[in-house]
């Protein structure tokens, strides 16, 4: 009765303030209704929703005995507390991607992002990893590259698998670019960023020799060094010899990341990964918890407004119609493919009981949508002529501030070269345009919350703390995406000549580790010559390709729903699927077939090898433009790759699910046997 | 449960810190030796050393985190 009470009030709250937002127009909104339409979307989406999926579909039992009971030994397979869980799992799958997203998609205007984020997380990315985490719970804890293969045979498992490889390629990549041009010409950020590589070795060192397996007290360590690091940065800035120590080019920068990487990828984990994984842990759930409370407390006015103009394709961030752009360009936070990995990786290992996956799949979703949430908070706060001055690359805008203001003011976004210099001065930059890649714009958005919130005055220290939490993350995917996909590929070596499995091979790390970090250094070289900013084409490639593995994993999901005799339910993850493989086929055409030399990437390449043989291009261009032609060829074949992959595990689970339905014979169901737990279900906590 | 259980605040605090150890793996060490303890009574169990040596190594083999 109570429980139905609350309920009622959370969905007439939730209802009005989504009504609220979805037609307030031309007048400035407050970010206070977002977060409420939200929240109350969220819980009204676990508490029935994913309440129903769980007793109707899955149809959970509480008695049967998980992987980590069965196989316990103290190590992967452990029973681990429901709320652990949760939060081993959110922090597994948070980084960078629900903080740049919906940065970059605010070019459409505040309401398609924020949409997307509450509507694409409830009835699509919180179902994908509620239902991955369930499949693979009840696989003992197999990946989802080897339950395609189970369930949908090898043609599946096969595309599920390169499809991983080469999404993790690509978003290192882009966010190796992400960091780079937070760095650029900046030695404030340059000398934090910098600073938590021996920060994070001081800390391994200290967990590995000192205090074996201390990791709370080595991430307080590093905690507070990483934060001396922000406030050291700020002396640095200040210092007219070191400050040019620490002033880069972004092609320097790109150099440094993809030594950095090589590096870190052939080193012991214990040294460098494992100790700022740790350190990022922390700092991932301690400043979400404090922005989402910041944000509460100063609950600013939204200054973007709910549609731009750049809806028409025409935007400077980016290329490409509201359709289907926002739903590829938001991933992490509405829906990502990428979830399913962990969903299939460490997770299913830890969980204690069934009744336990709604809140780690279903609940750890809707936090990140939460905290993409905050990103559109960050970036809608701002003006909205300063978010496209800070965004916009050179080769759109112009290269001059002059140039840059008179562009973005004629959109109808009024800013002015003195607002961008008292801003930057503000931050401790020397400035702040066209610093693409949504990480200074969010940070400025950030700074802003948390100096209105904490304490006025130390918004240069609150922007650089910025840089340095999103740079955490990103460096940890760097290393953490090259040393899993060097496992892959040796994987994928060793079956052409032996020698190359075996993984601890140092033969065979060093060429898989070169291999793998050529590959993305690539791309992030190319990103970083680029005078668009790189983000332009390389954000719409990570998102197809992330799509396209959601696609993939609701793929498998709706064949096991199928063979499993439940195709009456199988709409739960047809209907996610069937929209994102909407979305990612008109997108990947659109980048594949389109004339428009900005959205098209054969027709971009043309263009760019029109303006050179006519010789109409400036010699600093001309002479990158044969690399930028060459890597929008490459990007436009990735492109087709990615769709023949997701049509070809669609098309496969369609024909199996129909085999099904005729009574032909199909692969058998690889779900474990029924084992009655022995744990004490009465000490398990009531789930409601 | 003996200490301070009566407390309230003191409860908040000490679950919050349980919680935060499980997240973290600080506990992890802990929890393996009572594993050990109870499962398998005649091997000895690593060091803690070696147990997080081999912690490290086995969670990165894997895509253990999203971007």
């Amino acid at each position: 009765m109570y429980g139905k009470l609350v309920a009622a009030v959370l969905a007439v709250v939730g209802g009005f303030a989504l009504a609220g937002i979805a037609i307030a127009r031309d007048e400035p909104i407050n970010s206070l209704w977002i977060v409420t339409a939200a929240v109350c979307v969220y819980i009204l989406g676990y508490r029935f929703y994913a309440k129903w999926i769980e007793t109707r579909i899955y149809v959970v039992d509480r008695t049967r005995a998980t992987p980590a009971e069965l196989l316990n030994n103290g190590r992967d397979y452990v029973p681990t507390h429901r709320w652990v869980l949760f939060g081993h799992h959110f922090a597994a799958i948070a980084g960078a991607g629900p903080l740049v997203g919906p940065t970059l998609a605010m070019q459409f205007g505040y309401l398609p992002g924020t949409l997307w984020l509450i509507v694409g997380s409830v009835l699509g990315g919180c179902v994908q990893d509620m239902t991955i985490l369930f499949l693979s719970t009840r696989r003992q804890g197999k990946s989802l590259g080897k339950i395609a293969r189970d369930e949908l045979g090898v043609v599946g498992g096969t595309a599920a698998t390169i499809g991983t490889l080469m999404i993790v390629i690509i978003v290192i990549a882009v966010l190796g670019l992400v960091v780079v041009n937070a760095m650029r010409h900046s030695p404030w950020a340059t000398f934090t960023v910098f600073a938590t590589i021996p920060i994070a070795m001081l800390v391994g060192v200290y967990m590995r020799v000192w205090r074996p397996g201390k990791v709370l007290e080595g991430s307080l360590i590093g905690l507070v060094l990483l934060l001396g690091a922000v406030v050291g940065g700020g002396w640095i800035n200040d210092h007219p010899v070191w400050a040019s120590r620490f002033n880069f080019e972004g092609i320097q920068l790109a150099w440094f990341v993809i030594g950095y990487g090589w590096i870190a990828a052939i080193l012991p984990v214990w040294v460098l990964l494992a100790p700022r994984d740790y350190i990022s842990t922390f700092l991932k759930i301690s400043v979400v918890v404090l922005l989402v409370l910041a944000v509460l407390l100063i609950h600013p006015q939204i200054k973007m407004p709910a549609f731009t103009r750049f809806t028409d394709g025409t935007g400077p961030l980016f290329a490409g119609k509201v359709f289907p752009f926002v739903f590829i360009t938001i991933a992490c936070g509405a829906l990502s493919g990428f979830h399913a990995l962990v969903s299939s990786g460490t997770t299913p290992k830890m969980v204690a009981n069934e009744g336990d996956i709604r809140l780690a799949g279903y609940g750890s979703m809707a936090v990140e949508s939460l905290v993409g949430i905050m990103a559109v908070i960050s970036a809608t706060l701002l003006d909205p002529g300063v978010y496209f001055a800070i965004n916009s690359g050179t080769g759109v805008v112009g290269a001059t501030a002059a140039e840059a203001v008179a562009t973005i003011s004629g959109w109808g976004f009024p800013v002015t070269v003195e607002q961008m210099q008292s801003l930057a001065a503000e931050v401790g930059e020397s400035t702040l345009f066209a610093r693409t890649g949504g990480a200074p714009s969010l940070a400025v958005g950030m700074a802003s919350i948390f100096s209105s919130a904490f304490g006025k005055g130390l918004v240069a220290i609150w922007y650089h703390f910025a840089i340095m939490f999103e740079a955490i993350f990103i460096l940890t995917t760097v290393d953490a995406g090259t040393r899993a996909s060097r496992f892959l590929l040796q994987d994928a070596l060793g079956q052409i000549w032996k020698p190359m499995g075996r993984t601890s091979w140092y033969p065979s790390v060093l060429v898989a580790s070169t291999l793998i970090v050529a590959a993305w250094g690539y791309f992030l070289y190319v990103g970083v010559v680029d005078p668009n900013g790189g983000i332009n084409i390389l954000w719409p490639l990570f998102g197809i390709a992330n799509q396209m593995l959601a696609a993939i994993a609701l793929t498998v999901a709706t064949g096991v729903l199928i063979k499993g005799g439940k195709l009456r339910y199988a709409w739960v993850t047809a209907l996610p699927l069937a929209w994102i493989a909407v979305v990612t086929t008109t997108a990947a055409t659109q980048k594949i077939f389109s004339t428009d030399a900005k959205l098209g990437f054969f027709a971009g390449a043309d263009a760019l090898a029109g303006q050179l043989a006519a010789g109409t291009l400036a010699p600093a261009r001309a002479a990158v433009a044969p690399t930028l032609i060459f890597n929008q060829h490459l990007d436009g074949w990735l492109t087709v790759l990615f769709l023949i992959l997701m049509w070809t595990v669609i098309i496969e689970m369609l024909r199996i699910s129909l085999r099904h339905l005729r009574g032909l014979p199909v692969p058998p169901s690889s779900e474990s046997p029924y084992v009655a737990t022995q744990l004490d279900l009465t000490a398990l906590p009531r789930s409601h | 449960m003996a200490n301070g259980s009566s407390n309230p605040v003191r409860q908040f605090l000490s679950s919050g810190l349980s919680l935060l150890r499980g997240v973290t793996g600080d506990d992890a060490y802990e929890k393996y030796v009572a594993h050990m303890h109870s499962r398998e009574p005649a091997t000895a169990p690593m060091s803690a050393r070696d147990f997080y040596k081999a912690q490290m190594e086995q969670k990165w083999n894997c895509i253990s985190g999203c971007c």
